[in-house]
């Protein structure tokens, strides 16, 4: 088999228009082009539908680009974190899928920041809650402790006397 | 853009002449060398005129054909826009029938 670039006639003296013309209607049929539409239709939409697979080509390309991407991620995550150094963060898979474009990632960026103020925000308020529950608990400790202190001193007050009148 | 076509009137009948991948082929298998068009020049006008009958208008006798060429053509400035526009038309076919992308074929040796 010969492998090669499709060249019009003029550059390609070996073989006739009418070889040149089957070689470029196995071409368009790749681009989508039905047999019919490639010999009777009219020309001047085949170039739109090149540019179509061209996109195409473009999109799937990306797309295995994005699958590797992801795959890179999911083996860090996995294999990454048994080697991991001690002491150093765990890898995490990424909690979204990676944004497509500009407005997206600005999307993505605002949610995850909103996302972190709710989580300071819910901390902040464990540790007011645990603040106030060890303030409360404090106050409560020391009431009972000048409650017993209270009452012992009350005690030793009166035992001498008891003690006495004895 | 729209597709470059020959139209006409001759004996009441509309005509519009232009080709298709199928007709620039079945053109060349009659004889005709897209290869060696300076080696034609005079002849080669008159046979794109023919072939550009093949899309829309083949059941159009060769005879009649002749006719009206002769008749376009009577008028010599009128023949050299007709032959440009014909020269145009092919050209315009074969580019456009030409893949602009580096995908690769294969050929059986």
């Amino acid at each position: 088999m010969e492998e090669g670039e499709l060249t019009s006639s003029s550059e390609d003296h070996s073989a006739s228009f009418s070889e040149y013309l089957d070689r470029a209607c196995v071409y368009f049929m790749g681009c989508g082009l039905t047999a019919d539409e490639f010999w009777h239709g009219d020309y001047t939409y085949f170039k739109y539908y090149e540019q179509a697979e061209k996109e195409r080509q473009r999109r799937r390309n990306f797309f295995s680009w994005l699958d590797g991407m992801y795959i890179q991620h999911a083996l860090a995550a996995t294999v990454g974190n048994m080697f991991r150094e001690k002491g150093a963060d765990p890898i995490e898979y990424p909690s979204e899928p990676f944004a497509m474009d500009a407005d997206e990632r600005r999307e993505q960026i605002a949610r995850q920041e909103k996302a972190k103020e709710n989580r300071q925000a819910e901390e902040f308020k464990q540790r007011m809650t645990a603040l106030a529950a060890a303030h409360n608990a404090k106050k409560e400790l020391r009431g009972l402790m000048n409650e017993r202190s209270g009452n012992g001193r009350g005690n030793h007050d009166t035992e001498p006397e008891d003690k006495g009148n004895e | 853009m729209a597709k470059s076509t020959i139209t006409f009137e001759y004996n009441g009948k509309e005509y519009t002449l232009g080709y298709t991948a199928e007709t620039l082929s079945r053109l060349e298998k009659s004889g005709f060398s897209f290869g060696n068009l300076a080696d034609h020049l005079l002849t080669a006008p008159e046979e794109i005129f023919y072939g550009a009958f093949e899309e829309n208008h083949r059941d159009t006798p060769r005879r009649i054909r002749r006719e009206i060429w002769k008749e376009l053509c009577a008028d010599s400035d009128e023949g050299d826009s007709l032959t440009e526009a014909l020269y145009e038309m092919v050209n315009e076919a074969s580019k456009a029938l030409k893949p602009s992308g580096n995908v690769k074929w294969k050929r059986g040796s």
